[in-house]
């Protein structure tokens, strides 16, 4: 399969000594990747570096090949983000704020606006002002606007944020829905263990600034429970070798 | 459109989809038709005529450059900036396929037309405000001139607004860049009258820079003077502002 995703050695360590550490991992064309850690363990630091929100002291991160660093505009030509909160200007109307992003993907017309707005299930509210949205409103419109440019790889920071469970559940299934139907790659960062079992295809599991394990979701609950039990024994491996 | 285009585009609406914006423009039209009235009332009721109806326009353009227009942008530049990065919607146009140099001068170019848009609204309602006022001799000429003048405002005026994006991303938040701003902008004032030796090299001084363009052919070089100061301060500011923006890490 073709990398969609490649992070070579990314390193970042703010000035209180907590960061990421020598992050390496791969993601390819089509699967639901997830990144799955505690609160803290530097998973949006890791995507905001992916998308050049943020550099990192060392290491490299390539999209679709090109190198985000010196070729950002090609690099995210194919993608669609929310990195840690979805952000949308509050005094227009959610058809508006996609009106504004729309521009920037010439192939597209007007009515993708109401595609997505349809698939989020926001299009009766498309007129209304975001300022009056609820957080669930809000992500939702977040996640249209992260797909809008028919996007090849999708980069969802905690998805489900704000989210009540048929929000939750929505979103997995329209992102599930993406993957299979559309071969949307995703890669997916949450600390709701019970969400990235149903949804991804393989996780990488992230403590402490470095990625200490990655697997395909299938193949670990052969070996164990759920994936809940494989993380909690991985990590506690993983502090007894430190320790 | 090409991701610099479709940039300029979204941050120009922006400005102007903003209430504030809209309120700023009713002001800037209201003050010309207030003080035309002003006027109209000094030359009939007390015969005195502070400004004839020929150089009104021109005498309304000083009263903007010298404090309103550099205050509207420099509130639009906090907002553009500062207030972007601070209420973090910044993030919605870096995690589109456009470079932050994209960006930058994107941004840069809804400032110019801002200012554009608002010395073009400024020299309509002065003109049309002459309507108020007598001795309307030579207000073709006077029209002309006032167009040159308005013209050759865009550039002082351009360079207040890359000075306030240097600013105002040395913040966080848009009220502290906002009032940080007005301070370094009336203290500049202050020093340039007090030391009137060194106001040549206050950006604040070049406000007035129209009036040399309305004085005739014998400002030539004091016309050229003053652009190589505005383009020289341009580029440094430039330079720094974008040094500012492409470091900047959210």
């Amino acid at each position: 399969m073709e990398k969609v995703l490649e992070v070579n050695g990314l390193t970042k360590l703010f000035k209180n000594g907590r960061g990421i550490r020598d992050i390496s991992f791969d993601v390819y064309q089509g699967e639901i990747f997830g990144f799955l850690g505690p609160n803290g363990a530097g998973k949006t630091t890791t995507m905001k570096i992916i998308t050049g929100l943020s550099r990192a002291d060392r290491g490299s991160v390539k999209i679709f090949g090109y190198d985000v660093l010196t070729r950002f505009e090609e690099a995210m030509r194919k993608v669609g983000c929310i990195i840690e909160t979805v952000e949308s200007y509050e005094f227009l109307s959610a058809a508006k704020n996609l009106e504004m992003a729309l521009r920037y993907y010439p192939g597209l017309d007007k009515s993708r606006i109401h595609e997505v707005l349809e698939l989020v299930g926001l299009d009766k509210y498309k007129n209304e002002k975001v300022g009056c949205f609820s957080l669930g409103m809000k992500q939702r419109l977040g996640l249209a606007s992260a797909i809008l440019s028919k996007p090849e790889l999708v980069i969802l920071d905690e998805p489900a944020n704000g989210l009540d469970i048929e929000g939750t559940v929505d979103i997995r299934n329209i992102i599930t829905r993406l993957a299979r139907e559309q071969g949307i790659t995703f890669f997916i960062s949450s600390h709701m263990i019970h969400e990235m079992e149903i949804t991804c295809d393989r996780i990488g599991i992230i403590e402490d600034g470095r990625i200490i394990r990655t697997g395909i979701v299938r193949e670990l609950l052969d070996q164990y429970s759920s994936l809940e039990d494989y993380f909690i024994t991985q990590v506690r491996e993983d502090r007894g070798r430190i320790a | 459109m090409n991701s610099l285009t479709a940039c300029a585009v979204n941050e120009t609406e922006r400005i102007f989809l903003k209430k504030k914006t809209m309120v700023l423009l009713i002001i800037t039209m209201l003050i010309p038709v207030l003080g035309a009235i002003g006027v109209g009332f000094f030359q009939k009721g007390l015969g005195i005529m502070p400004v004839s109806a020929s150089e009104f326009s021109v005498w309304i353009l000083g009263i903007f450059t010298n404090f309103l227009l550099p205050l509207f942008i420099g509130m639009a530049a906090v907002d553009l900036f500062a207030g972007e990065i601070g209420d973090r919607s910044i993030k919605i146009t870096l995690l589109r396929p456009v470079s932050r140099l994209g960006i930058f001068s994107a941004k840069i170019i809804a400032l110019a037309a801002y200012i554009v848009v608002n010395l073009g609204i400024i020299f309509l309602v002065s003109s049309f405000s002459t309507f108020f006022l007598e001795g309307k001799e030579g207000l073709i000429w006077g029209m002309t001139k006032g167009l040159l003048a308005y013209n050759a405002a865009i550039l002082p005026m351009l360079l207040i607004a890359i000075a306030a994006v240097f600013i105002a991303q040395l913040f966080k938040n848009s009220s502290g860049a906002l009032v940080i701003l007005i301070l370094i902008y009336f203290g500049l004032n202050i020093v340039s009258t007090v030391f009137p030796g060194i106001s040549n090299l206050m950006i604040t001084s070049y406000t007035d820079w129209h009036l040399l363009w309305t004085a005739g052919w014998g400002q030539l070089g004091r016309i050229f003077t003053v652009f190589m100061f505005i383009l020289s301060y341009s580029i440094i500011f430039l330079a720094s502002g974008f040094y500012l923006f492409e470091r900047r890490e959210l």
